[in-house]
């Protein structure tokens, strides 16, 4: 089964959903989509106006226009989902979700699809850390 | 084209250079790259994947993987290229390491235990108005 991760750039979870014999949904496959797309034309840049508009099927028009190019990016993956694990109050220097916006809509986007998720919080010592793979493994196993 | 991270586990004994000569003996045509955290590999999609598997298999939970959306030596995310600094997504990458010993730990003696956790009540509004009167 397809599974969204959030944060969708984290490898321990995209690891993990591998290694439990399903498909993570991670940011990776909708950022080389673009960089390797030969339009681009202006390289620091992973987001151009047309994301924008995409990320309109996502936020509407009055959100800012740097949460709707995000969302255009995470919207797909999410249509795509069968399943979802989410993980709340990681670091704040855990990859590229400093977006606070963006994250509360993604999450939204997520519950409003209803597919089964798991909603998690970032371990941070080896007790939490064996229940983090506990749950995931036992979600994962319960999806086949 | 794929390319994929390979990041070693902190604690493990496994060195970069022993998954190249492991990828290397499959005998597959790929752009392998050394790193400070473990390696990248690139190839043609299914290559990469199979290699990932087998990678998987032969080392376990002192391995960990994720996609990587940048070809190796991309001049948007090189630091060859860039002129120094950390590049994009390393801040990441070092959050996530420090927590691949917990993991791999977990993953190697498949100590998989939940724990209850009971959501802690807010104190109560008239316990705080006691206190308030007593103490101010």
């Amino acid at each position: 089964m397809k599974v969204f991760i959030y944060p969708p750039n984290s490898m321990i979870l995209q690891d993990l959903v591998e290694r439990f014999g399903h498909t993570p949904l991670a940011l990776a496959k909708e950022i080389e989509r673009r960089v390797n797309d030969p339009e681009l034309d202006s390289p620091p840049m992973n987001i151009t106006e047309i994301d924008v508009k995409v990320g309109l099927k996502y936020a509407a028009i009055e959100v800012p226009s740097g949460v709707r190019g995000r969302l255009a990016m995470f919207g797909p993956l999410i249509d795509e989902a069968e399943a979802a694990i989410i993980v709340n109050n990681f670091p704040s220097t855990f990859g590229c979700m400093a977006c606070a916006r963006t994250n509360e809509l993604t999450i939204y986007l997520i519950k409003q699809k209803r597919v089964p998720t798991l909603e998690l919080d970032y371990p941070t010592n080896e007790e939490e850390v064996e229940d983090f793979i506990a749950r995931i493994k036992g979600f994962l196993e319960g999806l086949k | 084209m794929k390319t994929r991270m390979f990041v070693i586990a902190d604690t493990s004994s496994l060195t970069p250079q022993t998954v190249i000569n492991y990828i290397v003996s499959l005998g597959k045509t790929l752009n392998i790259k050394d790193t400070c955290y473990g390696i990248m590999v690139e190839g043609d999609d299914d290559v990469v994947e199979n290699i990932t598997i087998k990678v998987r298999e032969k080392f376990n939970a002192d391995i960990f993987s994720k996609h990587r959306a940048y070809p190796i030596g991309d001049e948007r995310r090189c630091r060859a290229t860039r002129g120094g600094g950390a590049r994009p997504g390393y801040y990441f990458l070092l959050e996530e390491y420090k927590l691949l010993p917990l993991i791999s730990n977990v993953l190697k003696e498949g100590r998989f235990k939940t724990i209850d956790k009971k959501k802690k009540k807010p104190v109560d509004v008239d316990i705080l108005k006691k206190a308030i009167k007593e103490k101010v």
